[in-house]
């Protein structure tokens, strides 16, 4: 019997820390619904962000530099989760795995912080540049969409590697062999069997780094300079800036639908393409 | 020797009872807790030093901050936990705390037991708020990398500072840089349009906008910006330990004053908290908190600190915006600040 109980024990944590969860969205979708008095509900506020452009500027925005940061980094990803597990030698694997790790583990305001240092005005780059003769003034790489792509992209990058990495571990060699041996170039190996095989790591890496971007706060705090909008900074200007909470709740509950609706796409994308591949 | 009956042991248990009773009540007296919300870093530091450890050992009451990064968050984390919270006395700038009031969310302060109330200018001691210092606003710029001395606030508009001032996030310091362009502009609270042409003539200038005083000094001291267009001349005093390149200037016609203020929340310790209003009010901790922050003195009877009056000389002309009537706009001014200047 007190075997029996264990299982149910083990999982009690888990179940308070999901329904602690759950009050929290409810009690932020109960303030989206608030009409003000306190009495009724009304879908006002949705309305106005609906409605009203310089508010849904903030949700394009925000689609559109997550949509290029995950781009950019699977693009970037790829290539180095490759070269990883198939062309570095042991020693190579764990210095690069190390890296990642620290990448992943290590702060991430800390890390923004590093890339203020970098991109800033009397940063490394622009003394570099100034150094070499390349500019007479330092050119502004931050507090613009630049500065802000670039501290998506570093912040999402490991996440994109360690997807990867995971899939190309376990890639069958022989298929690739297979098809060279039957004639075909580098590039069709890479393109029809290795890339095809690698669908779920690439999947799941840009669905981690797609919704770590859209619901990213710190990098366009620190590397936006107010001049970048992003909505997770939205919610906050209106939800503590302003004292607007039912605003703010309603553009957490649009969030919240947007993450979730590129959950259900990739997972029924994912799902299709098992599908397809196995046939 | 004489038996100890039950009575004899009724009355010394009673005896016991009201010892106890009374020790503990004194103890009570002494560990009585204020709970504070209010900002941290230099203002917490220069409230523990000048307000909370004096009026400890004056009263045996002792407090503690709450650390609040803006009043705004904490009107939202108020509305948010209506009843909920157990604090006491707040900071806050005026137009949180206008809000406040209109949502029932504070405590009448009992004006009249406030002994150092009458060294307050008019207005500034009332049952919904008491004023604690006044917050003078200007200009700070970095006099190696500036082209020109600042003297006057539409020298921000010279093409010479292109993409080299840091301004204000909308609603940062309550709305008081827009409201400080449209009167500059012949407009005024109700009116700002004409703030937004003078501010769309400085954008060129902006190259970021901050939303706190930490950031502001961060970028200034990093060499990230050169100008900070609006500020609480507070930040001059932590830049210029940074090197005396940093200059404050009170610029021409006149300069923003905000009354940060104390207000008694729903629930508190009414006796305790009016005790500790009005320790902070009173001459000395005037006199210490304004040198110690930088700001001046509400009390009309304490001195301003040399280091200030160099600042912000005798013959600045000071302007009270209607906070209140900000507070009724900003969410409307920090939406079109967001869409026609950032």
């Amino acid at each position: 019997m007190r075997q029996r109980l264990v299982p149910y024990l083990l999982v009690v944590p888990s179940f308070i820390l999901i329904v602690t969860l759950l009050m929290g969205l409810s009690s932020v979708l109960g303030w989206s619904l608030d009409d003000g008095t306190g009495s009724g509900a009304t879908f006002a506020q949705y309305e106005s962000l609906v409605t009203n452009a310089s508010y849904r500027r903030f949700f394009t925005s925000s689609l559109w530099l997550a949509g290029v940061a995950t781009a950019v980094a699977l693009v970037l990803g790829f290539p180095a989760a490759y070269y990883m597990e198939t062309k570095a030698s042991p020693r190579q694997r764990k210095l690069i795995f190390a890296a990642l790790l620290a990448m992943f583990l290590s702060d991430y305001v800390l890390k923004m912080f590093g890339l203020v240092l970098i991109l800033g005005r009397t940063g490394l780059v622009n003394k570099l540049l100034l150094w070499l003769g390349v500019t007479d003034e330092p050119f502004r790489l931050m507090f613009n969409e630049f500065g802000v792509l670039v501290g998506l992209i570093s912040g999402i990058l490991p996440y994109m590697i360690l997807s990867l990495n995971g899939v190309i571990a376990r890639l069958d060699k022989r298929l690739q062999e297979a098809a060279a041996l039957l004639g075909a170039a580098p590039w069709q190996v890479f393109l029809l069997i290795t890339v095809p095989l690698c669908v779920p790591g690439i999947l799941a890496g840009t669905m981690l780094s797609f919704l770590l971007s859209l619901n990213s706060f710190v990098t366009p705090m620190l590397l936006g300079g107010g001049r970048v909008d992003m909505i997770a900074v939205f919610i906050f200007d209106q939800s503590i800036n302003l004292g607007n909470l039912p605003l703010g709740s309603a553009a957490a509950g649009i969030l919240f639908l947007i993450s979730a609706a590129a959950i259900l796409a990739l997972t029924v994308a994912g799902d299709r393409f098992h599908r397809r591949f196995q046939r | 020797m004489g038996t100890f009956n039950r009575r004899d042991f009724m009355k010394l248990a009673a005896a016991c009872g009201a010892v106890g009773l009374a020790d503990t009540s004194s103890l009570m007296a002494q560990e009585k807790l204020l709970k504070i919300i209010a900002w941290g870093g230099s203002y917490g530091e220069a409230m523990r030093a000048n307000w909370m450890d004096p009026f400890a050992a004056q009263s045996g009451i002792t407090s503690e901050i709450q650390l609040q990064s803006s009043s705004m968050e904490t009107l939202a984390a108020l509305r948010a936990n209506k009843g909920r919270m157990d604090d006491d006395l707040w900071l806050s700038a005026i137009s949180p705390a206008t809000l406040a009031m209109r949502d029932g969310l504070l405590e009448p302060i009992p004006v009249d037991k406030l002994a150092n109330a009458a060294h307050l200018p008019e207005n500034m001691a009332n049952e919904n708020f008491v004023g604690v210092w006044n917050l003078p606003y200007g200009i700070i710029y970095n006099s190696e990398t500036t082209p020109f001395e600042i003297r006057e606030w539409t020298d921000l508009k010279d093409e010479r500072l292109k993409g080299k001032i840091g301004a204000p996030y909308g609603a940062n310091y309550n709305g008081l840089f827009i409201a400080l362009l449209a009167a500059l502009a012949g407009g005024d609270e109700k009116n700002v349009d004409p703030g937004f042409d003078l501010a769309r003539e400085m954008k060129p200038n902006f190259s970021v906008f901050t939303t706190s005083d930490a950031e502001q000094v961060r970028l200034m001291s990093s060499g990230e910006i050169d100008v900070i267009a609006f500020t609480p001349v507070s930040n001059y005093f932590s830049l210029r330990k940074a090197g005396p390149q940093f200059r404050f200037v009170s610029p021409k016609p006149f300069i923003p004053v905000s009354i940060n203020n104390i207000v008694m929340l729903k629930g508190a310790d009414v006796e305790a908290a009016t005790r500790f209003i009005d320790f902070a009010i009173g001459k000395v901790a005037q006199e210490g908190i304004a040198k110690q922050l930088g700001c001046l003195p509400i009390n009309t009877q304490a001195a301003v600190s040399p280091e200030l009056r160099e600042a912000v000389p005798a013959d600045t002309q000071f302007r009270y915006m209607d906070e209140p009537t900000i507070s009724t706009q900003l969410a409307a001014w920090n939406d079109r600040w967001q869409q026609e200047i950032q």
